[in-house]
């Protein structure tokens, strides 16, 4: 018998031996006719014997045949020692891979990746265990050669590999306006029309869960103050009948000829010659508001919930609002700031999700006197006490074209940051700013840093640069280079866009056959969907790659000058790749959530620790200000609105404030106009949000509560545009550094 | 003359954004005090010219108009007094319009008593409020806005009419001379 390695026995097979004796020899270019060598039975025969003297095992058989062949055979022994280590190096990588598995299965190497999914939970363990195997799967079967060598050598990372294979893709407007006023079909049932906005506020959940799991990434509504208007309108059509009939002594002939109009969905509530019965107005007053907190609390509590994606996270979820000025959209955004002011649970802790986005819009909101500007005052508070919402500006300059009349064309992002630009492909008739049904396909990200060493190899090696005779600086080449890796990842996006575009439209059943994604055509293929989405380049590490090319970053003239080149390429090359491809490429500021700290692993580990560029634990986002930067509030604002111009696919911007704002809220508001009125098309404001999780105080604290003294608290802060929970346990290492790391805008003492 | 230091971009000194002057030298030593290190008269930086030129161009910087806020140490102590009406007669001339605060650890009983100095009654006769009483460690309230614990209390001037009042309390209001005699 054969000992096999895992210590199996099996019968001894002669011709095992021969085939992989033949194997090594056959060499049709070095002698196709050489005869079958004589040497082979006398190795078959002599291990037979051994074999025969006690369980030989298959190493030292392939030992036995190595030392016969050196001594007959040198060529053919060479060939088949490296045959077996090969075979070897890929037996280790299957037992390292399982390692790999091992670790996620069993939770043993945490690394919180995402701080939304939670690795420890059953479904996390799971999830983490297939994403795994389908990065694995993705980078050796689905990716060309060029795309694998760029993402294993830290030069352009393609993000969320694991959904590579099964073509998914990114994040999504979803059209909420279609699907409640038409209803969607689900695999068992469908689900009528919402006839009320609490109805309509509950659907809104099902929604963002059912498309959360069409998708890998985000969900956004675009314009929730405007899509319930007319469920606010049905719902008080309900209570003012239910008025009449109750409080004022109505019978049922009565109640129809008091209210005559086919359509409650086109009645404002405000229109007192059809609700003309005093009473029955105030009482559909009431209670509509009372039903309408209702329903967004109970769209609070169900988007922190409702866990989607095997249990193991919760759907992210983004929310924009605020510029709707009929009285119907201002209750709604009312009720969605005051909820997020309120809180969610016992403690009235503060809401992970959604992501709130408050739109601004000169004329809207912006100013006193404006119809809404009440309500920016009150997200002002919101964001002071919540983080959130975010300001999303209606009048950004790169969403020029909008049509004032058409929210869904408004400017609003899909929470984290991700935005849809001018459609390209917009079919007649429908305006190019078009948000609804729209979103980001999917994502890779240059390495920025990365492009510059290697520009430095070049120029110390000497390999570029003498193209033209003369030799170029160390900009000229980094240039260089960082075009022709512009070019691949257009190349590489463009691979998995065909790729996305060969599934079939079952994979997303609900996403297509409920015309989720915009323009979907089934004769002409998921494609005639897929090519509004966006196709996005996105960069990581500008401020280091600054300092290894002229050892200054873009908080200073000389960084910000070359920034500007560098931005302006990106630019220019997506511009024109929309163009020739007929497909919407964009420049993306990523959030690189783990990937600022896996890519800075990388690079030190090939590059060692220089100064300025990786003595971090983390690389900063895109073109931020670095975290540690001592800049103030209006200065930050000012650096990054010089960079936030050449972005169309989504940027964000954020100033970090202290936790005594809440009683300013007169310089916040200053902040966010600043920011605007400087063309920063995405604001976020962070402001420190511990929560004792025994009393509810809330503030900035270190290890315990000031009031109560319990260490049992929940420290919040911001992680990409979203929240997370606990930052300390739910953050990824150089995530958590970086959160540690960064300096307050306010209040800083100087001379 | 010294001074402590400058917040260009404060938040909490005074409502909207604020740029907050810190003056050096304190008498009246709160215990648990948030910055014992402006007490000695001899700590902190060299006032100069340059220092009131980056106040007069910090309180207009990035184009946003600040208010102006003098904290410190004790900006109203005999040895403070005039540094901080010059530095407030600066302040004023360039910024009619802007809200200034002064932050005392005096009760206002005390800063009234001091107007035969020409200083306290040149900062009266040109400050917006005056947040007033020492910080007691045991009345601290870290809830409370523009202020540390909940004995301290925030008057406004109002300059037509010589008088200053509690912001929380109209009815406890004080009234002042300051023309010179």
């Amino acid at each position: 018998m054969i000992t096999k390695r895992d210590g199996r026995k099996v019968e001894f097979d002669g011709n095992k031996i021969r085939v992989a004796i033949a194997k090594a020899y056959w060499d049709p270019d070095y002698a196709p006719e050489k005869p079958y060598p004589p040497y082979v039975e006398d190795i078959v025969q002599y291990i037979s014997e051994e074999n025969e003297a006690y369980d030989i095992s298959v190493e030292e058989i392939q030992d036995i045949v190595e030392e016969f062949l050196m001594k007959f055979d040198p060529k053919t022994a060479r060939r088949y020692v490296r045959y077996r280590y090969k075979k070897e190096v890929i037996r280790e990588q299957k037992d390292d891979f399982f390692m790999k598995l091992k670790s996620k299965i069993e939770a043993t190497d945490v690394q919180n990746q995402n701080a939304n999914v939670d690795e420890y939970s059953f479904g996390g363990r799971k999830g983490e265990a297939d994403a795994a195997v389908m990065k694995e799967y993705a980078l050796t079967y689905c990716m060309s050669d060029m795309a694998r060598e760029n993402h294993e050598n830290n030069t352009i990372y393609t993000h969320d590999l694991d959904a590579y294979a099964v073509g998914m893709h990114n994040c999504m407007t979803i059209p909420f306006d279609d699907l409640l006023a038409k209803g969607f079909n689900v695999r068992q049932t469908d689900v009528r029309p919402a006839r009320s906005i609490n109805t309509a506020m509950q659907l809104v959940a099902v929604i963002f869960q059912l498309q959360s799991l069409q998708q890998f990434g985000g969900v956004s509504a675009g314009h929730l103050d405007w899509t319930m208007v007319p469920y606010v309108r049905q719902s008080y059509y309900k209570h003012y009948k239910d008025g009449l009939k109750y409080i004022c002594d109505y019978d049922d002939e009565m109640i129809a000829d008091e209210i005559d109009f086919p359509d409650p969905k086109e009645v404002s509530i405000d229109d007192t010659s059809m609700y003309s019965i005093a009473r029955a107005a105030k009482y559909a007053d009431d209670m509509t508001e009372r039903e309408l907190v209702q329903a967004v609390e109970g769209l609070y509590h169900n988007l922190n919930t409702l866990q989607s994606r095997s249990g193991n996270q919760l759907p992210f979820t983004s929310i924009n609002y605020g510029t709707c000025t009929l009285s119907e959209g201002r209750m709604v955004i009312k009720a969605l700031l005051q909820g997020s002011i309120k809180g969610v649970g016992k403690l009235h802790r503060t809401p992970i999700f959604p992501c709130g986005i408050f739109q601004l819009m000169k004329g809207v909101n912006r100013a006193p006197g404006d119809p809404n500007y009440d309500l920016f005052k009150l997200a002002l508070e919101s964001t002071a006490k919540r983080l959130y919402p975010n300001y999303a500006n209606c009048d950004w300059s790169n969403n020029a074209g909008y049509d004032k009349n058409d929210p869904r064309t408004y400017f609003s992002t899909m929470g984290c940051r991700t935005a849809n630009g001018a459609d390209i492909n917009a079919e007649p008739g429908v305006n190019p700013q078009m948000k609804d049904g729209r979103g980001n396909l999917c994502p890779v990200t240059i390495i920025l840093p990365t492009v510059a060493m290697l520009a430095k190899e070049a120029v110390k090696a000497g390999t570029r640069g003498d193209v033209d005779g003369d030799s170029k600086s160390l900009w000229e080449i980094f240039m260089a280079i960082l075009d022709e890796k512009i070019f691949q990842a257009k190349d590489q996006l463009l691979e998995r866009y065909e790729y996305m575009c060969k599934q079939d439209p079952r994979s997303a059943q609900f996403m297509y056959e409920n015309h989720v994604m915009l323009g979907y055509k089934p004769e002409e293929g998921i494609r005639s969907a897929l090519r509004h989405g966006t196709l996005t380049i996105g960069q990581l590490g500008l401020a280091e790659t600054l300092e290894i090319l002229l050892g200054t970053n873009q908080c200073h003239p000389e960084g910000m000058e070359a920034a500007k080149k560098i931005e302006e390429l990106f630019k220019k090359r997506c511009a024109e790749f929309k163009q020739e491809y007929h497909l919407n490429f964009g420049v993306y500021y990523t959030p690189a959530e783990n990937l600022c700290y896996t890519a800075m692993k990388k690079f030190k580990k090939r590059y060692g620790v220089i100064k300025n560029v990786s003595d971090h634990e983390y690389f900063t986002n895109s073109i931020h200000v670095p975290v540690w930067e001592e800049v103030g509030v209006l200065e930050k604002i000012d650096i990054e609105s010089q960079l936030t111009g050449y972005s169309n696919a989504g940027c964000i911007t954020y100033v970090e404030l202290e936790t005594g704002i809440i009683n300013n809220l007169e310089a916040m508001e200053q902040i966010v106009n600043y920011a605007m009125d400087h063309d920063i098309p995405y604001f976020a404001i962070n402001v420190p949000n511990d929560t004792c999780l025994d009393c509810g105080y809330t503030g900035e604290f270190n290890d315990r509560c000031p009031i109560c003294h319990s260490r049992h608290i929940q420290q919040l802060r911001r992680v990409t545009g979203y929240l997370t929970g606990n930052y300390k346990t739910a953050f990824n290492w150089g995530k958590q550094k970086e959160t540690e790391e960064r300096v307050k805008h306010t209040g800083r003492m100087d001379v | 003359m010294r001074y402590a230091g400058i917040i260009y971009d404060d938040t909490a000194a005074a409502p909207g954004l604020c740029l907050s002057f810190y003056t050096q030298g304190c008498p009246i030593h709160c215990p648990g005090c948030h910055n014992p290190q402006t007490w000695p008269e001899e700590g902190g930086h060299e006032f100069t010219v340059d220092t009131m030129n980056r106040i007069i161009e910090g309180i207009k910087k990035n184009d946003v108009i600040r208010s102006f806020a003098v904290l410190g140490g004790e900006p109203l102590s005999p040895h403070n007094a005039f540094l901080t009406a010059m530095v407030i007669q600066n302040v004023r001339e360039h910024y009619p319009q802007i809200p200034i605060w002064i932050w005392s650890g005096y009760e206002i009983e005390e800063i009234l008593g001091m107007t035969s100095s020409p200083h306290i009654k040149n900062i009266l006769s040109k400050a917006n409020v005056i947040v007033a009483g020492p910080y007691k460690e045991e009345l601290r309230d870290i809830s409370l806005p523009h202020m540390g614990s909940s004995n301290q209390k925030v008057f406004i001037v109002d300059h037509e009419k010589n008088k200053c009042y509690n912001k929380e309390n109209e009815e406890e209001e004080f009234y002042f001379n300051v023309r010179n005699e």
